[in-house]
């Protein structure tokens, strides 16, 4: 037998190194989605079920125009977003116009589906919305200035960065079971007591369906079932309070791990470049603006996608912290499909809605690696 | 020659038709050798009650005439029970006896995991006797047939509990009250006398539970489900009137919503609420609660709701114990300790320790010291026997409509209007309803 | 120093303080909780961990007896601790060597699978939890310790975090060491490994600590207390213990000390390792 080359010696080794992790990972995180697939055209139940194509699908979007209308309405706004990019004018009209084609096509079907589809899944769309823009930003901004802090040397700076992180370290169901007694209905609560002295209500906090800008400045929402108005108006009710209160919990939990890494990113700043911007008159917010992000982007983009899919994931303390009472105004999409999964036992729609997550997801980053790549600063 | 033939064959024609009309599970049960069979058992019980129930279970294994021995575990609470059996049904690792509650064993049966125990029962000689059977409460075992299914019995109860008013007895005598309130007026008239809010003291813990619900909706007449099975009713006069009266009294500052699990029994316990409704089987909880609340200990005791109807109507519940497909062996040795839990020696002694109600009457000969010296469970027992009761729906899906209930019922102590709020609730329930035939 | 200086530091000093209280001040309430009796939970409370009213009267040590005797939280303890170790040891070894072969070796479909592999981080729970019961059933692992400790022997994330380090290790090592006969199993033990102190530190530190608080799969896969973890065992704990708070409390503070202890020996290395790893791509 000829000896093998060198090149395809390297090869068998490579395949050798990555066969235990890829048979796993192949097995229990990749092989899920393709039973979801399949089963998700099924009328499942538990064990077997009929065949039903794409019922499942249809249940969901309630028809098929608003399948087509979101499809359409995606596609479109990723073609604007192709044409815009680096292409003379003429090309950056067309993309325009595809964005408004595509925006109200998906506009008028998500309406659609809020009328005849599943309310419920595009409802736990908008929890899972509200939990990503609460927590991400806060989390980077609160982050970075912890770890701006952080910085240089001084006395105590360990013992800082390990409390810093010990929220994350705590089990969820512990530290979920304090918030839960710190956020309770009680008036001698912690929350309200808070509150109390600052002259406002005793509230309701973690059971409190009711959306924060309801509360606070009376919003509604409106329209004829079926209407445009019936189903983007109730975006501008804002989060429940409840799920505010999942979001500061959140934050408590994560603040401190964003922090770790950005001053990871700031320590590999070398402080000459601080030094010479100094010399040359930059103010603190100047060196902010014009050093410190941009040479941070990287870390930062890690982060965002990292948080972004993981609040499209997130199940713990969404599950724990969650109460009957408030009628689903804190389930995501991943504890609403959970309980799709096993209070109904529906496999086959649960599959079907898992599915549609999963194209989100992917989605998501794959729009976060087009847009963030062209932000991200790399020396 | 031919009256001979004739009156052979009609003989013949007679053994064939009583041989035939024979239940021919006596004569297959009958074959069956059990000896050495093992089942498996989920239950959700720990602590006392799992200590209590490991030792039954260890003393029907040595002492049963078949040689079956059964294996009980912890399998998490009522939920997690639930998603594991259904994973379990998936996967094909399924226990062989495991607890339920109604809606659940309707979810496993759509899959078609549980035994039908009619034919068990019905058994000549492993069932139950027809004087046994009038020893059980009707009611309690007819909570288990299920007539979606076609009148299935999917279950067999090893014990139940009851929705009963829990009132602070010493604290009503200092307010003149001389008995725990019959009508909705009258419970309305005492949260009223026991509101004081310098003291921090009020009338009602509202549980938004959905079964605290389905309990005022029965004591005035009414029920969740249409029946024969065809489906929820939610959007009823019984039902209005209820969420109605709790508004008012929420609204008036005579009742306040409970802050955390079990929220209502802390209050109870230390003196800050006159009555709480909650499951029978919370008493021993609340008794020890009380000894070490912050009032010591005081006089309380349990009554059924306040009611339109002339006989109390209570909610009965309790998880059955189901028994899944697997082999003849298994089941029939999985009904056979299902049938000796039901005993009244294993129901007096499961009684002493879980404070749950027993199935049989005759239990309560063999419970007179425990009678004596637990008077709320006494009291509680009485009411039982002296009521009629209902249960809740037993349809896959239940849970999601239960939910919805309590946020229905949140709404409307918030202010939203009854009859819009339990229009939206009822066409909720029939979607949900039909989603899961 | 001048005096502008110094205020900075006293601001930030400040700052860090008041962030460090609220990064705390749960906890300290999960202790002061922990240790009142049950009607103290609800008749001596205060929002204030400065006022008497904050903290148990005398301080009820019994609830952690209580708690740890109504169980086998020694067991369960135990059980955490072999199932974190064989975890840890499984996906450092399949990581290593995976994230070796994408950083440092030609083959062909590399990108493609490495892609393939990272899809699977955006698989959400509720996705794999069936399939993957079937699959641990059809191997005949349900209650064995197979079942908790190797579906989560690879994981793409530390698969990703090592690669992006070992990129960044000069190719020169690895030459030389292959010209001295080194063969890439060598080089992996010998060179890499000891250089890679901090982002496997790193990985150790998010593997132990996802595995510690794991819940929903050991609750599906393990029937018997054979091998059922300490999360398991809290939320047995959880729905026992009912209305009793400081015993719920205590349950939860027995939870978290092991995983706190571990964390705070260890924090500089964990932290220094963290924030030392090399992010840029």
């Amino acid at each position: 037998m000829k000896p093998l080359r060198a090149a395809q010696r390297e090869a068998l080794t490579a395949y050798s190194f990555v066969l235990p992790a890829f048979v796993i990972i192949l097995v229990f995180g990749l092989f899920p989605v393709g039973f979801s697939l399949v089963i998700s055209l099924f009328n499942w139940r538990i064990k077997s079920g009929t065949f039903i194509g794409l019922d499942n699908y249809l249940e969901l979007f309630g028809s098929l125009e608003n399948a087509f209308g979101i499809l359409a309405g995606v596609g479109l706004l990723a073609g604007a977003a192709w044409a815009g990019k680096g292409k003379p004018l003429a090309w950056k009209i067309a993309g325009l116009a595809l964005a408004l084609a595509g925006g109200s096509a998906l506009a008028e079907s998500l309406a659609s589906m809020a009328a005849a589809g599943d309310a419920d899944f595009l409802r736990s769309l908008q929890v899972t919305v509200w939990f990503s823009l609460g927590t991400v930003p806060i989390q980077l901004a609160l982050g970075l200035g912890l770890a701006l802090l952080l910085r240089g040397k001084f006395r105590g700076r360990q013992a800082f960065r390990a409390v810093f992180v010990v929220p994350f370290v705590v089990p969820a169901v512990a530290s979920a079971a304090v918030f839960e007694r710190l956020f309770s209905l009680r008036p001698e609560s912690f929350a309200n007591q808070v509150v109390h002295a600052w002259g406002g209500p005793t509230l309701a906090w973690l059971r409190e369906p009711k959306s924060l800008f309801s509360l606070l400045w009376n919003a509604t929402s409106g329209g004829a079932p079926g209407s445009l108005e019936a189903y983007w108006s109730t975006w501008a009710l804002g989060p429940s309070l409840a799920l505010v209160c999942v979001v500061i919990y959140n934050w408590w939990v994560y603040v401190g791990y964003y922090a770790l890494i950005f001053a990871n990113g700031l320590g590999s700043i070398p402080p000459q470049v601080y030094e010479a911007a100094r010399l040359d008159g930059a103010g603190p917010l100047t060196m902010l603006r014009r050093i410190t992000l941009p040479l941070l982007s990287p870390v930062t983009y890690f982060l965002t996608l990292l948080g972004v899919i993981g609040t499209f994931k997130a199940f713990n303390s969404l599950y724990v912290l969650r109460d009957p009472v408030t009628g689903g105004a804190t389930d995501p999409l991943s504890v609403f499909i959970f309980f799709v999964f096993f209070h109904q036992s529906r496999f086959g729609y649960a599959a079907a809605l898992s599915m549609v997550l999963l194209a989100l997801v992917l989605g998501l980053t794959w729009a976060q690696r087009k847009f963030g790549e062209r932000h991200v600063f790399y020396d | 020659m031919k009256t001979d033939i004739r009156r052979g064959l009609g003989a013949v024609f007679a053994l064939v038709l009583t041989l035939g009309s024979l239940p021919l599970e006596a004569q297959a049960f009958d074959k069956l050798n059990l000896k050495g069979t093992v089942v498996k058992y989920w239950y959700q019980h720990s602590q006392a009650r799992e200590t209590a129930l490991q030792a039954m279970i260890a003393r029907f294994n040595t002492t049963n005439e078949w040689g079956i021995t059964v294996k009980g575990e912890f399998a998490g609470g009522y939920n997690d029970i639930a998603n594991k059996m259904i994973a379990a049904i998936a996967g094909g690792a399924t226990p062989d006896l495991v607890v339920a509650y109604q809606n659940n064993a309707a979810t496993y049966a759509q899959s078609d995991a549980l035994v039908d125990l009619e034919p068990y029962v019905n058994d000549a000689k492993f069932g139950v006797s027809a004087q046994d059977r009038q020893d059980y409460f009707e009611g309690f075992l007819s909570q288990d047939v299920f007539p979606q299914f076609g009148g299935v019995r999917l279950g067999w109860p090893p014990n139940r509990a009851v929705e009963v008013l829990y009132y602070n007895a010493d604290w009503m005598k200092a307010l003149n009250i001389d008995a725990p309130p019959k009508t909705w007026q009258e419970f309305y008239d005492d949260c009223k006398l026991a509101t004081n809010a310098a003291k921090g003291t009020y009338g009602y813990a509202i549980s938004p539970d959905a079964s605290n619900v389905f309990a005022q909706v029965i004591a005035r007449g009414g029920d969740f489900q249409a029946p024969q099975g065809r489906g929820y009713t939610l959007n009823t006069k019984a039902m209005a009137d209820s969420f109605t009266f709790m508004q008012k009294l929420y609204k008036d500052g005579y009742a306040h919503k409970i802050a955390e699990q079990y929220g209502d029994q802390t209050d109870f316990a230390n003196g800050k609420v006159l009555f709480n409704m909650s499951s029978s089987s919370g008493m021993p909880f609340y008794g020890a609660a009380i000894k070490k609340g912050a009032k010591g200990a005081f006089q309380w005791s349990v009554a059924p709701l306040p009611r339109t109807t002339p006989q109390p109507v209570q909610n009965i519940y309790g998880a059955s114990v189901s028994v899944v497909k697997s082999t003849p062996e298994k089941q029939l040795a999985s009904w056979l300790f299902l049938k000796w839990m039901s005993e009244p020696a294993q129901q007096a002694e499961w009684v002493k320790v879980s404070n749950y109600f027993p199935v049989r009457r005759s239990t309560a000969a063999a419970l007179t010291d425990y009678l004596a010296s637990n008077p709320q469970f006494a009291d509680a027992f009485a009411q039982l026997k002296a009521g009629k009761q209902k249960a809740e729906p037993s349809f896959t899906g239940y849970e999601l409509v239960r939910d919805a209930i309590s946020a229905a019922y949140n709404q409307v102590l918030d202010g939203a209007p009854v009859p819009a709020t339990l229009a939206t609730l009822d066409d909720k329930a029939k979607k949900i309803f039909n989603q899961n035939r | 120093m001048t005096k502008a200086d110094r205020t900075k530091r006293i601001t930030r000093y400040a700052v860090l303080a008041l962030g460090a209280f609220v990064a705390l001040l749960p906890l300290v309430y999960l202790a002061a909780n922990s240790l009142k009796t049950a009607p103290e939970t609800v008749t001596r409370i205060s929002p204030n961990p400065f006022a008497p009213e904050f903290w148990p009267e005398s301080p009820q040590w019994s609830n952690f007896v209580s708690v740890w005797e109504g169980d086998q939280f020694g067991a369960y303890f135990l059980h955490s601790l072999i199932i974190g170790g064989l975890t840890l040891a499984g996906v450092l070894t399949t990581s290593v060597l995976a994230a070796y072969a994408f950083a440092k070796l030609r083959f062909p479909g590399k990108e493609g699978l490495f892609s393939l592999l990272l899809v699977s981080l955006m698989v959400p729970e509720t996705v794999t939890l069936i399939p993957d019961f079937l699959v641990v059933k059809a191997l005949g692992w349900v209650d064995q310790l197979a079942a908790v400790t190797v579906p989560f022997m690879a994981g793409a994330f530390s698969l990703f975090l090592l690669r992006q380090f070992f990129r960044q290790l000069p190719q020169d090592l690895m030459d030389m060491a292959q010209i001295d006969g080194c063969s890439h199993l060598g080089i992996v033990v010998r060179i890499v490994v000891p250089l890679s102190a901090a982002p496997l530190s790193t990985v150790a530190f998010l593997d132990l600590t996802s595995s510690w608080n794991a819940l929903q799969w050991p609750l599906v896969v393990l029937q018997s207390p054979d091998w059922r973890p300490l999360s398991v065992g809290l939320a047995r704990l959880v729905s026992g213990s009912g209305a009793d708070l400081p015993l719920r409390m205590a349950g939860a503070a027995i939870a978290i000390v092991p995983i706190l202890v571990v964390f705070l020996i260890a924090q500089k290395q964990i932290t220094e390792s963290i924030a030392s790893y090399g992010l840029k791509t």
